[in-house]
């Protein structure tokens, strides 16, 4: 099929970059990422006959990505979430004293500027991508799924493969170090 | 008096993690007046609470736009192997 082959080849040259960019976001693993876009395009070849171009080459192309964006998540998780290490994790903060009280200096302060006005600011988007990125894997994993996917969180648990209670412990943890993270490095210096 | 008040207290760690999971699930009667008494008198776990929030929706809006990022660049090499792949 050459006609199929000169066209794969153009959406490669037109496309892979983009895609490349998205799932290594998404991921947060660059090798990772250029395995799913070349799946992607290995996907959208033997597809080719399919599509009808009902919608944009691009689009159709990002929905093969997102696909396997998806099943990356779904074979990671077991890897990724492990109750025991959570377990470790809970057992001591080093945000709380003894008693379970805020340490001083970890005491929530109250942000000043804090708009949605901030999601224009380049400059506080990388902060909040390196925030994301510091997280470990699995909360990384968990918060990025969450909030990709949209659904409830007793479907994300399923998806996720972890009970209630231990998701809503992960999302405690990812939650107290994204927030700390921000303060850190943005609000703390817009003051 | 003193067992009511101890029946209600509840450290800043459980209660910070009493907010997730009321956000994500349900709270049962007693964690939901534990934390109700908690935010009344803790301003650190009340300003937690709005700083969290305000994650959330940031981080929905965040997640699913790729406008802002830098883009990434396959090499000529690896582009030229992808078409390779795909040939029938």
């Amino acid at each position: 099929m050459p006609e199929a082959n000169a066209q794969l080849s153009e959406w490669v040259d037109l496309y892979s970059d983009e895609l490349y960019t998205w799932a290594s976001y998404k991921l947060n693993n660059p090798e990772n990422a250029k395995d799913l876009v070349q799946d992607t395009f290995i996907a959208a070849s033997q597809a080719f006959a399919k599509f009808e171009g009902r919608s944009s080459v691009r689009t159709w192309l990002f929905s093969i990505l997102n696909n396997k964006i998806r099943d990356y998540f779904r074979k990671n998780k077991g890897r990724n979430i492990y109750m025991s290490d959570l377990q470790f994790e809970d057992s001591g903060d080093e945000r709380f004293n003894e008693h379970g009280e805020w340490k001083p200096e970890f005491r929530p302060q109250a942000w000043t500027e804090a708009d949605f006005n901030l999601l224009d600011d380049l400059d506080f988007r990388k902060v909040f991508d390196a925030c994301i990125n510091r997280l470990s894997d699995r909360f990384r994993n968990a918060i990025v799924w969450k909030f990709l996917e949209k659904k409830e969180s007793d479907v994300i648990c399923q998806e996720l493969n972890v009970s209630p209670s231990n998701f809503w412990q992960i999302m405690h943890r990812a939650k107290l170090q994204l927030r700390a993270c921000l303060e850190n490095n943005w609000f703390k210096k817009a003051e | 008096m003193k067992f009511i008040t101890h029946f209600f207290a509840l450290s800043c760690r459980k209660a910070s993690a009493l907010m997730e999971k009321e956000q994500n699930f349900k709270l049962n009667f007693i964690e939901k007046q534990q934390l109700k008494w908690h935010r009344s008198i803790c301003n650190p776990c009340t300003q937690y609470e709005i700083q969290t929030e305000y994650i959330d929706r940031i981080m929905e809006k965040h997640i699913t736009d790729p406008l802002n990022q830098d883009v990434l660049k396959l090499s000529d090499a690896e582009k030229a192997h992808i078409k390779e792949l795909c040939k029938h």
